[in-house]
This record gives C-alpha cells, structure tokens and sequence, in this order.
C-alpha cells in the first residue's frame, strides 16, 4: 500500500529524518514510536506530502506521493492538534471534506459527533482540546481514505473519551484499509498495534509484528546466586529493565539466553507478561535506567 | 501526466469562507468612494458643489467628455488596491501563520493548483467589486441630469483599465508571498516594490555623477528608451492617458503568475516563520540590500557629509554594513513557525 524508501530529511540544517525504510500493508494498524525528538511528526509531515523529502521516496500504491498529489485522496493526515480548522464550525469542516474526499461519510461523521455529544453548530476553536481531538479523529476516519495517519490522537483526551476514540479507529480498519498511529501512549497501541516500528535518531531502528514479538520474546524476572551480576546478563541478547537489589527483570530475545540461564541455575525464574513499553525501553532506552 | 481540474470547488470555498470579509469591505470601500460621492455631489452636496461637480464633468479631459468624472474612479482604485493587497497577504502570509498552508499542502491537490485558484478568487473578487461599483455608479449617473456627459463605452474602458491595474497589483503582491515566510516581510517587500524603481533611478544618477561614469551613445540610447519605466510598479497605478503599457505589463504580470507557481510548487514548509522560505533568496536579498544600501549611504555621505568621492564611499561603506546587520538580525528573527 505505502512503501516508505530510505527518508532523509532536514530542517534548518539539523537532520532529523536520516534514513527511514518500511512498509505499509493493508489491514493493518502500525504504531509509530521512538522517544521525544525522535522525528515521529516530521516522518509523518513527510508521508503526506506537507514535507518534501531530501532524499529517498514514499509511494503508494506504486506512485510518488509527493509527485502525484492525487494519490492523497486515499492518505488522510490527521494532525495532534486541528489548528488549520479552527476557524471553521463542526458542520463547515464536514460540508468541506465532504467536497475533497469523494468517500466522505456524513452519517458516519454526525453519529460520531452525537456519540461524543459534540456540537455541529459550534467553532472549532470553541471546543476544549480533548473535544477537538475527537473532532478530527471523527473527521480524518468519516474521508474513507484507505491509509489514515494520526500523530498523537489521545493527546488531552480523558480516559472514558480515549476508550471510544480507540474503538472508533479499531471499528474503520477493514482489511483494505490501514492506519499509523504515532503515539507516546505504548499501552494504547499494544492493545490495538499489529506492527511497530521504532524511530531512534532519525532511523528505523526495527519494525515489530506484535504478535511475533510476544511469542518470540520473554520477561522473566530473575533472581541468581550469590552477590556478583552474572556476565550472562551482559549478552546482546538480554536487556536489563530493571534491577532492584538481587532482583533483575530483563527481556530474553532468544532461546539460546534462555537456556544458557537455565544452565546458571538461578534462585528465581518467573515470566512476567511482556509489554510494549517493556520492549520500547529495553530498546530505546539506553538500559540507563537500572534502579 | 495527470490532468488537474483549474476550478476545485473545495478550494474555491474554503477560499472564500475564508476571505470573504475581505470580498465585503472592498465592496463597501469602492461604493461608498465611487458612488456614494457622486451621488452626494449630485443631489445632497450645498448647490456650489453641486454646479461644481457638474462644471468639472462637462470639461473635456484628455479628449473625452466627462473625463473628470473617470478620473473620481482613482480614489476607489486606491482602495480596491488595498483590499486585494490585504487578500494576498491573507491567503499567503496569514496562512503560513495559522498552519492552513500545512494542512493544504496534505490535501489531493498539486500545490500549483492551490496558488491558482488564490490568484483567480482574487482576480474574481476585484472584477466583482469594480463591475457592481461602476454599473451602479452607471445607472446613477446616467439617471441624473448630467447623464448628457456619460458614456457606457468610457465606463466600460474605465473599469477595464481598473481591473487590469488591481489585478496586476494583486498577482505582484501574490507573488511576493510565494517565497516570503511572514506575513510582515511580504508587506516589506511589496511596499519595497512600489517605490524601487525612483530610489533606484535616483541613487544609481548620483553614482554616475559622483564617479563621472561615462556611458557610449547606444547605451545611452537604450538608457533613454522609454521601456524601463514599465517595470516603475507605481507608475503602474498612477499613470493616467494614453502610454500605457498594457503590453509589458500583461507579459511581466503573467511571468509573475507563473513564477509564484514554480516557487508555490516548491515551497519548504519547513521555514515557515522564516522570512524567507529559500535560503538561497534570503542570500540573494542580502546581497542586493547591501548594494542598494551602499547607494543610499554614498549620496548621503556625498550629500550631507564630504561633497566628494571620499565622502561618498565612506557613506557606502557605512550604509552596507549597517544594512548588513540589519537585515542579518531581522532574517533571524522567527516570530512562529
């Protein structure tokens, strides 16, 4: 659907984007996450066309987005905040994306609005930040565009508002359809991600099916015999999280760490359900945050 | 090659949704300037206006009757001007401000498209406004006791004449916030534009006549050609009669639509905020404000200070760097991205 090839981009001379590569297929929900300043928004600016790449290529369905504009008619941006609409009533913006995107779905769009008791008649700007996220959300899913991307869509929406923003979304994906998600909050995308991908420095670090991960990966929390931090807990295939005391909770990449710890014959060997925040920190947080 | 509509109706109404105050108060400005003053000074004016009024219109003024009547039209013009002005500044300058540009930018539209259509909602917009103002402005007149001296086809060439002044105006002031980052700086360089070419004749004579540059005859035989006054925007207003160059000025209006759509198409979103969106036309500012600069100081160190060619480089010197700083300190400032 979307092919993603080898990004680069700058801004003011500091490179932001340095090499992003993946794919993007239909039926699928795809997290975005990399830590602050990673180049999430600036990835996303860039796959619909708001930015140009320096170097490399975003295509869908076979053509250069930002070449052909009119592939965009199936690539819905929906931004952290509506700002570009705020001058605009509810009812406005509907009649206008009615008039861009040809799939628009009005009754879609007012049953959302009705569900989420926010006003057709009222200004964009008028609504709290919460209600404009659900507003745009509404709106970016009523186009029927084949790929939507949110940067950030629970940003200031409360727990109950959040909860029906997440069923929308997981409602509109049907299997020819896909969404991006870039988003901060890692337990809302574990439950509803098929694949992530991690942004470090600029780069795809890596890009996870979720549900190979959970198979392939284990959290154990274990504790060893003696004072001395085995040297097993340095391999390249095990991540510390955390250690408290004698007591270390890592992440198992492979089957080989795991019989190799079994051969240390540790006090303590429990599994622990693995998270996507667990897998986040184990890879983009530096292992610098041992307590 | 994909096929683009010219008239997108979303655009068009967002566009107008948009601007459309704008729409209004040039209406209001033309009509109260145009028809409301000919109305007055027809019927509710003290009766030494009105006899005046009628005086004036009954002259013969460049060969045509009531050629003082057309010539009220200017003060209408001016505002009609201002209204168009303001217009691109707020589909450009303002749109960069408040983050439309970026949410255009990710909508199904080649960006050439999205300049196109601000270009033609403006040109729309002035010929509504001078085709309802002069109508009306018709009807009164030709309803009044002075109807003798009016003429359709004199208002109709009138208002030809002002729909092509305002619209070259509006496709100039468009242009320059095609590759201007603020609001503010394609204000600057607008006015900049009105007034270039008289500081430019003025500073680059007093060069000439500082440093005796001595020209051959057929390049001050192309120096006197009249040509170069065409590119005086101001003149572009204020030249009245016979002269004017609708030629040069449809070519050079036209090389500016299509300019702002070359530069539109690729405009980095990312230096939104920044005076200017191309590095390599900020560098370019610089290098012809410094010179333009160094002009101006070296007539007023000539001037004011050392009535000679010492005098005059001292003042060029000083008026570079100046400017230099200046503009140095401004093309960094960043108000909002």
């Amino acid at each position: 659907m979307m092919r993603v090839t080898d990004v680069h981009k700058a801004i003011d001379g500091k490179p932001i984007l340095r090499g992003v590569s993946f794919t993007i297929e239909p039926g699928k929900i795809v997290g975005l996450v990399g830590r602050n300043g990673a180049g999430k928004t600036t990835l996303l600016r860039t796959l619909v066309g708001v930015y140009d790449p320096d170097r490399g290529s975003v295509s869908y369905d076979g053509k250069d987005i930002h070449t052909y504009a009119a592939c965009k008619q199936d690539v819905v941006f929906v931004p952290d905040a509506p700002a570009a609409l705020e001058m605009y009533t509810v009812r406005e913006c509907a009649a206008w994306y009615g008039m861009i995107y040809p799939k628009f779905d009005l009754f879609f769009f007012t049953s959302a609005m009705e569900r989420f008791k926010l006003p057709m008649h009222k200004r964009v700007r008028t609504l709290s930040k919460g209600m404009k996220m659900l507003f745009s959300t509404a709106l970016g899913l009523a186009t029927k565009a084949r790929l939507i991307l949110f940067d950030e869509p629970t940003n200031g929406v409360d727990a109950v508002a959040k909860k029906q923003l997440l069923s929308l979304i997981v409602d509109s994906l049907h299997e020819n359809n896909s969404i991006v998600i870039s988003s901060h909050m890692l337990s809302e995308l574990d439950r509803i991600a098929d694949t992530v991908v991690l942004l470090q420095d600029g780069r795809t670090e890596d890009v996870w099916e979720l549900e190979l991960l959970r198979e392939q990966m284990k959290k154990l929390q274990v504790v060893f015999n003696g004072d001395k931090s085995p040297m097993w807990l340095h391999r390249e295939d095990v991540f510390v999280l955390q250690q408290v005391g004698r007591v270390y909770t890592v992440i198992l990449e492979s089957n080989e760490a795991m019989t190799e710890l079994q051969e240390l014959k540790p006090l303590l060997v429990d599994e622990l359900p693995l998270t996507l925040e667990d897998w986040f920190i184990g890879k983009a947080g530096d292992n610098d945050d041992e307590a | 090659m994909t096929k683009h509509k010219l008239f997108v109706k979303a655009l068009w109404w967002k566009e107008y949704r948009q601007t459309r105050v704008i729409l209004w108060l040039m209406l209001l400005a033309s009509l109260f300037f145009i028809l409301y003053v000919h109305m007055w000074k027809l019927w509710w004016a003290p009766q030494s206006i009105r006899d005046a009024f009628v005086q004036n219109i009954s002259h013969v003024y460049h060969g045509v009757v009531g050629g003082n009547l057309y010539g009220d039209y200017g003060s209408g013009l001016i505002f009609i001007l201002f209204g168009s002005f303001i217009l691109s500044i707020w589909l450009l300058g303002q749109e960069r401000r408040n983050q439309l540009n970026e949410h255009m930018f990710a909508l199904p539209y080649p960006r050439w498209i999205l300049y196109l259509t601000k270009w033609m909602i403006g040109i729309v917009y002035i010929a509504i406004t001078i085709v309802i103002t002069l109508g009306l402005d018709f009807v009164v007149l030709a309803s009044s006791h002075v109807s003798e001296y009016v003429s359709i086809g004199e208002v109709v060439v009138r208002g030809l004449h002002m729909i092509f002044v305002a619209a070259s105006i509006y496709t100039l002031s468009l242009f320059l916030g095609s590759f201007t980052g603020t609001w503010s700086m394609q204000v600057a360089l607008f006015l900049l534009c009105m007034t270039l070419f008289d500081f430019l004749t003025f500073v680059i004579r007093k060069f000439v006549r500082v440093f005796m540059v001595s020209t051959t005859k057929s390049v001050q035989s192309v120096l006197d050609t009249g040509v170069w006054d065409n590119f005086n925007v101001g003149k572009w207003v204020t030249h009245e009669g016979p002269g004017y160059s609708y030629g040069v000025i449809s070519v050079v209006a036209i090389l500016l639509l299509l300019g702002g759509m070359w530069l539109y198409s690729r405009n980095r979103t990312e230096n939104n905020g920044k005076q200017f969106i191309f590095p390599a036309i900020e560098k370019a500012y610089i290098v012809v404000g410094v010179i333009f600069a160094a002009l101006y100081g070296g007539y007023l160190g000539y001037d004011f200070f050392y009535p000679g060619r010492i005098g005059y480089v001292c003042g060029a010197g000083v008026g570079a760097v100046l400017c230099y700083l200046i503009i140095r300190i401004f093309t960094h400032i960043r108000p909002r991205r």
